[in-house]
């Protein structure tokens, strides 16, 4: 009973994979499987393992319509298992919750650590994965976060262009490229890193970084032609390798020197905007209605610390007791 | 008859990462779903159906994490919870004997022996198991509004730099709340309340009406939103978004005065999982004999620095009604005055972690239920409201470019990405990046295996992709899971990326971790297309 309900518990794309996994075990094992028992089946598969090029060699001499008929019964028992099951749920639809409770209800006596023997797993991430890729993420408005990494075919291009030894004679550096207050910032990096932390100046503002090389020395000989035929860029002594995204760092104050005397509003059920002349705007009190007023009293004590207290204590209560 | 001057809108975030573990019952981490459930879901859904009886017309929101709807909904994750019960009840019962000797003890031993016995009762005789029936319940009946989230609660700020998985993260996430609820949400809680504007368009694409962010993400908006955060404001891409009120929030809050740090409050650290003899607590502590909470706690905060007198419910009961009368006052003070400088009447919008209410500050569900009361029945000049309510009653708006900002510690992206977590974002992006090209290379795949195995795939990368792993590891404990959380997820991810490659699908391993990683039944990978 447990066993059909699970089965069909409307998760289609299990079903499918089982049907497809069941279609290829039963291939594979045509030969053992005689008994035409599905659970045997995937238990020999499993007992099987290490014995899997023996039998895939037996296989090719197995009839193959052998093989399909054994395929179509077994298909249609499990189609014909399938609708057993939708009857057998149909007429018990009243008695399923209070069954499904009683076996939950008796988990004590099962035991799921025998549920199903699940292989062993163990994954490790890789140092990297020889790509040419610069990314660049927002840590605070004022720190950005810059990983990167070369190529080994990029690497070599290098090295076929300006020798051996263009990695001992040069030194990896990034240039930090303010895309609205145009300018560069360069920061020196070393070739034991592969990720880094920026200072910068200028919260929403976007920025990208460019990883590239410049020469310990100001390189003489160089031979233009392998230049050309590897497509490199030189500029005087400085190599471009990669681009970054472009970000916008986060703002981080009340724009209240920007503050333009209309305002746009919108009415979002008809999509209908007009704009509204702030010192048009008249409280209560007749006065004309001033924002910077209104930020100064209603948030006093964060503007007073020339910054608000973002520290929120659900982060740090909450979550961490679960966590 | 009341004079509305504003409303106040409280949100709660319900939300825990998956935590599904077939292959054996020794993970401590899958118990934190069945503490939410005892200390704070079914508390919650207990005070809601009082008020429901003694018709108190309240308003709620609550977001309910894809994650968390699909453990909710786990039939080996239900009967584990009646597991974990069933082992409470059997403590309970023993305590019972054990405390004989002290009658304020052994009160206490009662009323967590009761309280269990009726956790067990409400989870199997009423909610059949399956407490999302509840809260869909209150929602149907118009007392609650449930919004979304994204799929795994991945973090936007960190995701945006391949904008195919913030998208994708969205449609999931919508696509859950439609399976469980049965209709379009019309707001959704950020992931971390990290807003970015790129995803505007995705949110627009999906039927997201409303976002919630933390409070500069308003107060920093461009141009400044003229209202404050008294006022929804909406994004040139067509996002209303509400912020956190900064004033409320400290109340609640403060760790020097908030008021979970009553001293008539249960004591969170006090446990007998700690202050019980090892033999004695050894069978219901962890598997590996490591000392944890097991949610029976007898003592009361008391007081600094003092010796802890035990817990008294009366007395934590009479503190709950004297702050949800504090809190009431408060808000009418504030509405009262900030009514005079608003065009619309200013909506106090209060946004929680769930799980703070019941499992850390245990009265939270009384003190809500007391203070809903108060706001129907006492002379107050507000009302509680849903934002869609609001958006309906006030549809005109500021438009204004939110700021960038999430609700972590400092307000950005610190927590999410440090040098203690900061290794993951590469992984996190590639693995973005190769899902991306299965789509591509794999449009509709008609092949049922590998349609499964790409399927697979995209439930591996939004299980690497949640938020927790890195918070997790930027706050220090139960770090070695989190780290293993990502390197298993990208780790079966990238060898599926290899087998869907090399057409050499293991049938038998793609369904062992579909068994584990069993998340998102329906899902479809054509979403990275």
């Amino acid at each position: 009973m447990l066993k059909n309900e699970e089965a069909e518990k409307g998760d289609l794309d299990s079903k499918e994979i089982v049907e497809e996994s069941r279609k290829k075990v039963i291939t594979e094992n045509a030969v053992t499987a005689e008994n035409g028992d599905f659970d045997a089946e995937i238990n020999s598969s499993k007992d099987n393992e290490p014995n899997k090029k023996e039998t895939s060699k037996t296989k090719t001499k197995v009839d193959e319509e052998k093989v399909i008929e054994k395929i179509k019964s077994f298909i249609a028992k499990i189609v014909a298992m399938q609708e057993e099951a939708r009857k057998e749920e149909k007429q018990e639809k009243e008695q399923k919750k209070e069954d499904k409770i009683a076996i939950k209800d008796n988990t004590e006596k099962n035991d799921y650590s025998n549920k199903a023997n699940y292989m062993l797993e163990y994954y490790d991430l890789p140092y990297r994965y020889n790509e040419t890729v610069v990314k660049i993420l927002a840590q605070t408005p004022k720190r950005l976060f810059v990983y990167w990494d070369i190529a080994d075919s990029d690497r070599e291009k290098y090295i076929r262009t300006f020798g051996d030894d263009f990695f001992e004679k040069t030194y990896p550096i990034l240039l930090v490229y303010n895309e609205d207050m145009k300018y560069v910032k360069e920061v020196p990096i070393n070739d034991f890193a592969n990720s880094w932390y920026i200072d910068v100046q200028d919260p929403k503002t976007r920025y990208t970084i460019q990883l590239g090389r410049k020469f310990k020395q100001y390189p003489t000989n160089i031979d233009m032609r392998k230049i050309e035929e590897n497509s490199i860029i030189l500029r005087t002594d400085y190599l471009p390798f990669a681009n970054s995204n472009i970000l916008e760092a986060p703002n981080d104050h009340v724009l209240l020197e920007y503050l333009p005397r209309f305002i746009t509003f919108r009415n979002v059920k008809t999509n209908k905007e007009y704009i509204k002349d702030i010192k048009g705007l008249k409280n209560v009190f007749g006065k004309n209605y001033k924002v910077k007023e209104f930020y100064k009293e209603n948030y006093k004590e964060e503007l007073k610390e020339g910054i608000f207290d973002m520290a929120n204590p659900s982060s740090k209560l909450s979550s961490s007791t679960f966590k | 008859m009341k004079n509305i001057k504003g409303y106040v809108n409280f949100i709660l975030h319900a939300h825990l990462p998956y935590i599904h573990h077939p292959e054996s019952e020794d993970y401590l981490e899958e118990e934190w779903l069945f503490e939410a459930i005892s200390e704070t879901y079914i508390p919650l859904l207990l005070n809601f159906e009082k008020l429901e009886k003694e018709h108190v017309d309240f308003r709620i929101t609550m977001t309910m994490t894809p994650p968390l709807l699909n453990m909710l909904d786990n039939d080996l994750l239900q009967e584990r919870y009646i597991k974990y019960l069933n082992k409470h009840i059997e403590l309970c019962e023993k305590e019972v004997k054990r405390t004989v000797y002290d009658s304020r003890l052994n009160s206490l031993s009662h009323y967590y022996l009761d309280r269990y016995t009726n956790d067990l009762h409400v989870f199997k005789d009423i909610y059949k198991c399956n407490i999302i029936t509840g809260f869909k319940h209150f929602q149907d009946a118009g007392f609650l509004e449930i919004i979304t989230c994204g799929a795994t609660h991945g973090y936007f700020p960190i995701l945006y730099v391949n904008e195919k998985t913030v998208r994708a993260q969205i449609a999931v996430g919508v696509e859950t709340y439609k399976k469980f609820f049965g209709k379009q949400p019309r707001g959704i809680w950020l992931p971390e309340c990290g807003y970015v504007p790129e995803a505007d368009k995705y949110l627009k694409e999906f039927g997201i009406e409303y976002a919630i962010v933390e409070t500069h993400g308003v107060l920093y908006a461009d141009p400044t939103p003229i209202y404050g955060t008294y006022a929804p404001i909406v994004s040139n891409d067509g996002l209303i978004v509400f912020a956190r009120d900064l004033e409320s929030s400290r109340q609640v809050w403060s760790s020097i005065n908030g008021y979970p740090g009553d001293f008539n409050y249960r004591e969170f650290y006090r446990d007998i999982g700690y202050d019980c003899d090892y033999e004695y607590i050894k069978p219901y502590i962890a598997a590996n004999g490591a000392r944890v909470n097991t949610g029976i706690k007898y003592y009361r905060i008391t007081g600094k620095d003092c010796p802890k007198d035990y817990y008294d419910v009366r007395w934590a009961m009479d503190s709950v009604e004297k702050q949800a009368g504090h809190f009431l006052d408060c808000r009418n003070a504030q509405i009262d005055y900030l009514s005079n400088y608003m065009s619309n009447p200013p909506i106090i919008t209060c946004p929680y972690d769930a799980e703070l209410y019941g499992h850390w500050w245990y009265e939270g569900p009384y003190w809500l239920y007391i203070l809903f009361k108060k706001i129907y029945y006492d002379d107050c000049n507000f009302k509680l409201i849903t934002p869609s309510e609001y958006i309906d009653m006030y549809p005109e708006m500021q438009v204004s470019t939110p700021c960038r900002s999430s609700w972590g510690a400092n307000g950005y992206s610190e927590v999410w990405l440090n040098q203690t977590n900061d290794y993951a974002h590469r992984h996190l992006h590639k693995a973005g990046d190769r899902m991306c090209e299965l789509a591509s290379l794999y449009p509709n795949e008609g092949d049922t295996l590998r349609r499964q195995a790409l399927n697979q795939c995209a439930r591996e990368l939004l299980l690497a992709q949640s938020s927790d792993w890195l918070f997790i590891i930027t706050n220090g404990t139960m770090v070695e899971y989190a780290h293993k959380a990502i390197k298993d997820h990208i780790g079966r991810f990238t060898k599926l990326y290899y087998q869907i490659k090399n057409d050499k699908i293991d049938a038998k391993y793609l369904l062992e971790i579909l068994d584990k990683d069993d998340i998102f039944p329906e899902i479809d990978y054509m979403i990275y297309y």
